[in-house]
C-alpha cells in the first residue's frame, strides 16, 4: 500500500466513515467528519501507523483540511 | 499612552510608519528596524519617553523589559536543554512552564492578597501566551533553534502588545523568512489602510455611539427590561470596541511587515457555539484549542486516563474554557463565564450527536437562521455574565 492509501485508511477508521476513501478532497472540518478531538485521535493513529509523533502545536486547520493534504503532510514528514 | 485610544497616539505612530512604508516599498523592512521601533513605541506607550501621561505608570515599562529578559532567558535555556543529545530530565518541561507562568500568576494573585502595583503591566497575559507558544514549540521540536532577537521581536511586537491578537511564533517567523516584493507590500499596505479605517468606524463611531446613547442609559436602569437592554448593548459595545482595536492592531502589523491573524469573523452570525468560537477572539480560542484542549486530549488518550473518549473530550473543554475564564481575572463572574461556555460546548456536542441518530434538527436556511438566533441569545447572556453586572 502507498503512503497515500495508508493515510486514507487511517482517516476512514478515525472518522468511522468511508467517504474519505471515495473522495480524498472532502473538507474534513466543514463536513463535520473530523472535529478537534478527532484530529488528536488522527494524530495519534497516524503516529502509530508511521512511527513518528505529530504535535497539537503544529495543527493548522488549513493544512489538515482534506485527506489529500494530510497525506502530503505525512509524506513530507517521512521525506 | 494607551495604544489606538487617542488621536495623539495615531499622531506619534506616523513617525515610525513613514520610514517603515518607505523601507517596505524598496523591500528593506528588516527585523532590526522593527525591533528598534518596537522599543521606541514601548517607551512611548508605557510612559518612559513621555512622562506626565496620567494613564501610565513608568514602573510598568521597566517591569515589561525585565519580563522580556526573564522570558528570553527561560526560552533560550529550554531550547539549549532540548537541543542536547541526552534526553531532557522529566521535570524540565513542567518546571519551565511553571516559571513562564510565574509573573502572570503573581500579577493576578497579589492583588487578591491586597498587594497591588508590585507586578503587572498592560499586556502581561498576552505576552505569557506568546512565551508559552514558543516553549511548546521547542518541547515538540517544532522550533529547533531560536535567536533572542527573533523571540523578543515576536514577544514585544508593538502593534499587538497590549491586547493581541495572539500570533504564533512559527507563523510570525514565516513573514520574515520570505522576501516581499514591492507589489506584495503594496497589497499589504492596501490591507492595512482598509483595516485601519474599519477600526476607526468600529471603535470611534459605532462603539462610541452605543456607549454614549445606549449602554450608559441601559446601565442606569434597574428593571428587568433594562437588564435585557443592557445585555444587548454591552454585547454590541464589546464587539465593536474590541474588533475595532483588533482591526488597528492587524492593520498596523501589516505596515510593519507582519500579517497578524484576524481576531473576529462576524461572530454574531455564528450558527452554533462551536462556530462562535471560530469567529470570536479567534487567536485566543485557537490558542486554547491547540495548547490546552488538544494537548490535554492527546496526553489523556495516550495514557488511557478515561475509557470513554467523550469524557476525555468534555474534561478538555472544561479545562480549556475554565482556564480561558480565569485568565480574564480571578473574579467569580469570569470563572462562571468560562464554565458557562464549557457547558454550552458540551451540551451542543451531546445534542448534535443525539441529532445524528434522531434527525430532529433539519438542514436549510430556516434551521440555519434559527441556529444563528439561538446562538446569539446564549452568547449575549454569556457576555452579560462576563460583564459582572449580575454580581453587583
Amino acid at each position: 500500500m502507498s503512503v497515500q492509501d495508508r493515510v486514507l485508511a487511517v482517516i476512514a477508521r478515525v472518522a468511522q466513515n468511508d467517504e474519505v476513501l471515495r473522495n480524498p478532497d472532502v473538507h474534513l472540518y466543514e463536513t463535520g467528519l473530523i472535529d478537534s478531538f478527532g484530529t488528536v485521535e488522527l494524530m495519534i493513529a497516524l503516529g502509530e501507523e508511521f512511527d513518528f509523533e505529530f504535535s497539537p502545536a503544529e495543527f493548522d486547520p488549513e493544512a489538515w483540511a482534506t485527506p489529500n493534504k494530510i497525506a502530503a503532510l505525512v509524506a513530507e514528514r517521512m521525506g | 499612552m494607551t495604544p489606538y485610544a487617542t488621536i495623539s497616539y495615531f499622531g506619534f505612530l506616523l513617525y515610525p510608519t513613514l520610514p517603515a512604508v518607505a523601507l517596505g516599498l524598496v523591500g528593506r523592512l528588516s527585523r532590526w528596524f522593527v525591533l528598534g521601533v518596537t522599543l521606541l513605541m514601548i517607551g512611548l506607550q508605557y510612559g518612559l519617553l513621555l512622562p506626565g501621561d496620567a494613564a501610565v505608570n513608568v514602573g510598568q515599562c521597566w517591569q515589561l523589559l525585565a519580563y522580556a529578559a526573564y522570558e528570553g532567558a527561560l526560552v533560550k535555556g529550554f531550547s539549549l536543554l532540548r537541543a542536547r543529545d541526552r534526553a531532557m530530565p522529566r521535570w524540565a518541561p513542567a518546571v519551565t512552564v511553571t516559571l513562564v507562568l510565574l509573573p502572570l500568576a503573581a500579577a493576578k494573585l497579589l492583588p487578591a492578597l491586597h498587594v497591588s502595583g508590585l507586578v503587572g503591566f498592560l499586556g502581561i497575559s498576552y505576552l505569557t501566551f506568546r512565551s508559552l507558544d514558543v516553549i511548546f514549540g521547542i518541547q515538540d521540536r517544532l522550533i529547533k533553534q531560536i535567536r533572542l532577537r527573533d523571540f523578543w521581536l515576536f514577544l514585544l511586537f508593538f502593534p499587538t502588545i497590549a491586547s493581541g491578537p495572539v500570533d504564533r511564533y512559527r507563523r510570525f517567523m514565516k513573514d520574515w523568512e520570505q522576501k516581499r516584493s514591492r507589489a506584495e507590500y503594496l497589497q499589504d499596505l492596501d490591507a492595512a489602510v482598509h483595516r485601519i479605517f474599519r477600526g476607526l468606524l468600529y471603535k470611534f463611531i459605532i462603539a462610541y455611539y452605543i456607549e454614549t446613547y445606549w449602554l450608559s442609559a441601559a446601565g442606569a436602569t434597574h428593571t428587568a427590561l433594562g437588564g435585557i437592554s443592557y445585555m444587548y448593548a454591552y454585547s454590541f459595545y464589546l464587539f465593536f470596541d474590541f474588533a475595532g482595536y483588533s482591526c488597528f492592531a492587524v492593520g498596523v502589523s501589516y505596515l510593519f511587515g507582519v500579517r497578524t491573524p484576524e481576531n473576529f469573523d462576524n461572530p454574531f452570525l455564528a450558527q452554533n457555539i462551536r462556530d462562535f468560537w471560530n469567529r470570536w477572539h479567534i487567536s485566543l480560542s485557537w490558542w486554547f484549542r491547540d495548547h490546552v484542549y488538544m494537548r490535554f486530549v492527546m496526553w489523556a488518550t495516550k495514557r488511557k486516563l478515561l475509557a470513554n473518549k467523550y469524557a476525555i473530550s468534555y474534561l478538555g473543554f472544561i479545562l480549556s474554557m475554565g482556564l480561558m475564564g480565569i485568565w480574564h481575572g480571578l473574579q467569580w463572574h469570569y470563572i462562571l463565564y468560562g464554565l458557562y461556555h464549557a457547558a454550552l460546548i458540551i451540551g451542543f456536542d451531546y445534542l448534535s450527536r443525539w441529532n445524528k441518530r434522531h434527525k430532529r434538527w433539519g438542514e436549510g436556511p430556516v434551521w440555519r437562521w434559527a441556529g444563528v438566533f439561538i446562538t446569539f441569545q446564549v452568547v449575549c447572556f454569556g457576555l452579560l455574565l462576563f460583564s459582572g453586572r449580575l454580581f453587583q
